[in-house]
């Protein structure tokens, strides 16, 4: 295992981004190269790409400043890894980074390197979640230019750009003013602060903040993951299969070959007869099936990772990682002494992830809930998505509501969570079809 | 007394640039020499330690020297390259003054054997699991004076009767060695 992680660090994925072609987290401590975030990911609230960002005069002057303040590359906990760094900004305390946390504020603020290094600094220090704070002072920022936010709910904040995302973070962190709203998230936030403000928090699923990520072309399996992910955030979710296609069969053979983590040789051809353009390519493949397929590998992954206690870095997020299904079961006999195989661990995710659905389902979760925001792609594929949605749901053995079936519950040995669900009305005894009511309010009576 | 014979030295160069802190030599270390081996781990009976200060960038790996019976009259500091390392930082030895290189139930002291094994591992363990090369094992042969190597259970005995004075611990081996036969 040892010796394959030191092997695997030695050979980056070729035809990926650098950033992807590693393993643990994205290695944004200990590479320069941002083109991939700074031209796909989009700057302030989810708002603008910019597709030519990246030249050489900005990587110079962004290595300059990374190499400046960046200490030692560490990793979480006790890791080996080099996914983080000690930063040290001259004049402040020094932190501990990784990911792109690097990047959220610099973003979000259209502002520069040294000026997320900075304020990321402070947000540490608070504790404050490197994703969505970033998105929701963006947001602010927008709702006082947009007129729906005044002066008053902005008074004593400089007039500066950098200075209005500290002063925001202050707001937030205390709960004070505007922040006492803003801290809630941009979902609550808008419906408190109302006057047209919905229509800026754009960029939520489930009430959840999201990457701030707008594509040009539908992937079916993204699509997927974003609407059934309960882990909320698609980094919890994707991993091993490639976000994209390799432009030419050669490298295309040449990641399958030693591609020994998939579960079933299946997914080698999917990958093989991936093309960019063409029939064979997005939206209508990787097929509607051959993407249900694609979710629940990645998914399962994800979902042992987390009943392990897993850094997903080493396992369900990177391409080729370490830890997979065909080693897992014998690492987890040894480790406990259970008798383990993967169909036994295939098992525990299944009733695990139903177990999550469950739960949400018993809060209220329906299939309404499953949508990406309106503008997460440029087009829409509204029959496509609602057949990937009909076969998710139909292959993991539930109504086309998204609620989990009497029988596919009694199969995975979770009859007590039909019973609860019949209990409820949220299951009728007619096949498992919801009532007529299926609003979450009534049916939490 | 005095003979000269060949030796193989042996030594672990710790590069301290390279060490980040993930104390898996300290795991690994212990668990190797857990009976039985692998059985469990402890970094607290390790015999390699990792003094680590992330917020001062200090990380230093230290092996286990010698017992001690008595701390040293004073206590060093060192500053490199402006860097303040904490008093005693560099030490190896087995002290009263610290918890660390001291089985942690017993109290008894702890030492770096090179992971001497039946049949001789390639490197000792913390070499081997070190994934980021800060410890780098090198033999050299070198002529050197015979001497006499104490062993697990001279090296415990030495530091109890320290501890407690020669009368006590004989009193108390022939006590138990009488009621084991009775």
């Amino acid at each position: 295992m040892l010796q394959y992680i030191k092997d695997r660090e030695q050979k980056p994925v070729p035809g990926v981004m650098p950033i992807l072609a590693g393993l643990g987290s994205p290695q944004e401590m200990k590479l320069v190269d941002e083109e991939w975030h700074t031209q796909n990911f989009m700057w302030g609230n989810a708002r603008e790409r910019k597709r030519d960002y990246w030249n050489k005069e900005i990587e110079d002057k962004w290595r300059k400043t990374q190499v400046s303040v960046r200490t030692r590359l560490v990793s979480c906990y006790n890791c080996p890894m080099k996914c983080g760094a000690t930063i040290s900004v001259p004049g402040i305390s020094t932190y501990m980074m990784k990911c792109f946390s690097k990047l959220t504020y610099t973003m979000a603020a259209f502002s520069d390197l040294d000026f997320g290094f900075r304020i990321a600094q402070r947000a540490t220090e608070y504790g404050v979640d490197g994703f969505s704070t970033p998105q929701v002072m963006a947001f602010a920022v927008e709702l006082k230019d947009a007129g729906i936010l005044t002066d008053e709910d902005f008074a004593g904040c400089p007039s500066d750009n950098e200075g209005k995302f500290y002063w925001l973070l202050d707001r937030i962190v205390r709960r004070e003013g505007i922040g006492d709203v803003l801290a809630n998230g941009t979902y609550w936030a808008a419906q408190q602060i109302g006057k047209g403000a919905e229509a800026y928090a754009h960029n939520n699923i489930k009430k959840h903040e999201q990457l701030p990520l707008k594509l040009g072309m539908l992937n079916p399996v993204y699509y997927l993951m974003y609407c059934t992910g309960e882990k909320i955030n698609i980094t919890q979710i994707e991993g091993q299969f490639p976000q994209a296609p390799f432009l030419t069969m050669e490298e295309r053979e040449d990641f399958v070959k030693d591609w020994i983590q998939v579960p079933d040789e299946k997914f080698k051809k999917y990958l093989l007869d991936w093309e960019l353009r063409g029939e064979r390519s997005n939206p209508y493949y990787p097929t509607v099936d051959m993407s249900v397929d694609i979710v629940d590998w990645q998914e399962m992954m994800h979902h042992i990772d987390d009943a392990l206690g897993m850094c997903a870095g080493l396992s369900s997020f990177p391409l080729k990682p370490p830890y997979h299904i065909h080693n897992y079961p014998t690492l987890i006999s040894l480790a406990t002494g259970m008798d383990m195989d993967e169909a036994g661990l295939t098992q525990v995710y299944r009733r695990n992830r139903t177990l999550v659905r469950a739960l949400n389902v018993r809060r209220g979760l329906r299939r309404a809930d499953e949508k990406p925001p309106e503008d997460h792609w440029k087009k829409r594929f509204p029959e496509l998505e609602a057949n990937l949605l009909d076969a998710y749901y139909k292959f993991k053995g539930w109504n086309n509501d998204g609620i989990p079936t009497k029988e596919s519950l009694n199969e995975l040995a979770l009859d007590y969570v039909a019973e609860d669900f019949l209990l409820r009305g949220i299951l009728t005894d007619n096949e498992g079809t919801p009532s007529k009511e299926t609003s979450p309010e009534t049916e939490k009576k | 007394m005095g003979e000269k014979k060949k030796k193989i030295i042996k030594s672990i160069k710790i590069d301290v640039e390279k060490c980040n802190g993930c104390r898996a030599c300290e795991v690994i270390c212990s668990a190797f020499h857990a009976t039985p081996k692998y059985s469990s781990n402890n970094p607290g009976r390790s015999r390699i330690r990792v003094i680590r200060e992330p917020l001062r960038d200090v990380y230093l790996p230290v092996y286990a020297g010698e017992y001690a019976p008595a701390e040293c009259m004073g206590r060093d500091k060192y500053v490199i390259d402006g860097k303040e390392y904490d008093e005693c930082g560099f030490c190896r030895a087995s002290c009263p003054s610290r918890d660390i290189f001291k089985e942690p139930d017993s109290g008894l002291p702890l030492k770096c054997d090179m992971c001497e094994d039946d049949p001789a591992q390639e490197k000792p363990l913390c070499v081997q699991w070190c994934i980021n090369d800060a410890l780098i094992y090198e033999e050299r042969e070198e002529e050197v004076e015979e001497e006499v190597k104490l062993e697990d259970v001279e090296i415990g005995l030495e530091s109890m009767i320290d501890k407690y004075g020669l009368e006590k611990v004989m009193d108390t081996v022939s006590r138990m060695s009488a009621s084991k036969k009775g």
